[in-house]
């Protein structure tokens, strides 16, 4: 009996050290989101992305401490690329937003495209960086730092037709 | 845009501005980037009133807010660079 309660006891320590090691991996992402997909752990891109997701962001970071790679795929919002804005940006439709998460980055290359608000909205986050990302046809700025955002590094990004005449933002 | 933030070697074309620092911004440094063609002409013939410009300081300059570096045009309270007119005519021949 003592050595069955030892065998249960290291099949559960297995466990948990598996469940432990899953939680450290990265994690792969691809095809459509519906809704806001929330990153809890450092994650890539293993194809393009389309969004179809309102009211809120396309990604959104939920730890502090990650990254999130574009591995040179593109994150798709909902907005027609012929037609640019539809008309009137929405602020919270934004395709990665860095959700008050400290110490984030986001690694190109790869691109952010049509969505109703920012393409990449830093909110409320202390460090954090993007590099080598390309935004185009979003509504408001291709890369925004909010008022809240402190010791944010953009670096070598492009921004090209992002933003409306309505508003005062653009490219970054 | 915040506070202490670098703004570095990235390219801004064709969108409504290309880079904007807000009012409230504080000690941030843009520098070494290429913003030109903001607004693009397709949206400064069809909306002539909307304005926008390469580079735009909304901040007072007590602020902090620096600027090196930049390729630009057109800008508000930030620097660009100085071109000529117009190219210099040159000698058929020379």
């Amino acid at each position: 009996m003592k050595r069955l309660k030892g065998s249960v006891f290291a099949a559960l320590v297995a466990a948990g050290l598996i469940v432990s090691s899953g939680i450290a991996s990265a994690e792969d992402i691809s095809g459509t989101i519906v809704r806001t997909l929330v990153l809890s752990e450092n994650t890539r891109l293993v194809g393009d992305v389309t969004c179809t997701v309102t009211g809120g962001p396309c990604i959104a970071f939920g730890a502090p401490d990650i990254v999130l790679t574009l591995n040179g795929f593109t994150i798709t919002g909902p907005n027609d690329a012929a037609t640019g804005c539809k008309g009137t940006n929405v602020g919270t439709e934004t395709g990665i937003n860095t959700n008050a998460q400290s110490n984030v980055g986001i690694r190109g290359p790869g691109v952010v495209q049509r969505f109703q608000g920012d393409g990449i909205l830093f909110n409320g986050t202390v460090k954090g960086w993007v590099q080598n990302v390309t935004t185009t046809t979003n509504c408001m700025s291709g890369i925004r730092i909010g008022p809240t955002s402190s010791g944010i590094s953009v670096e070598s990004n492009v921004a090209v037709r992002n933003g409306t005449p309505a508003a005062a933002c653009g490219g970054i | 845009m915040g506070n202490n933030n670098l703004v570095e070697a990235n390219t801004a074309v064709g969108n409504s501005n290309g880079i904007v620092v807000f009012p409230n911004a504080n000690n941030n440094a843009i520098r070494q980037n290429v913003a030109v063609g903001n607004p693009p002409i397709q949206q400064s013939n069809s909306v002539p009133t909307g304005g926008g410009v390469d580079i735009w300081d909304q901040s007072p300059a007590s602020n902090n807010n620096s600027f090196a570096g930049n390729m630009c045009l057109t800008a508000i309270n930030a620097p660009c660079p100085t071109f000529a007119a117009q190219a210099i005519p040159r000698k058929p021949g020379s």
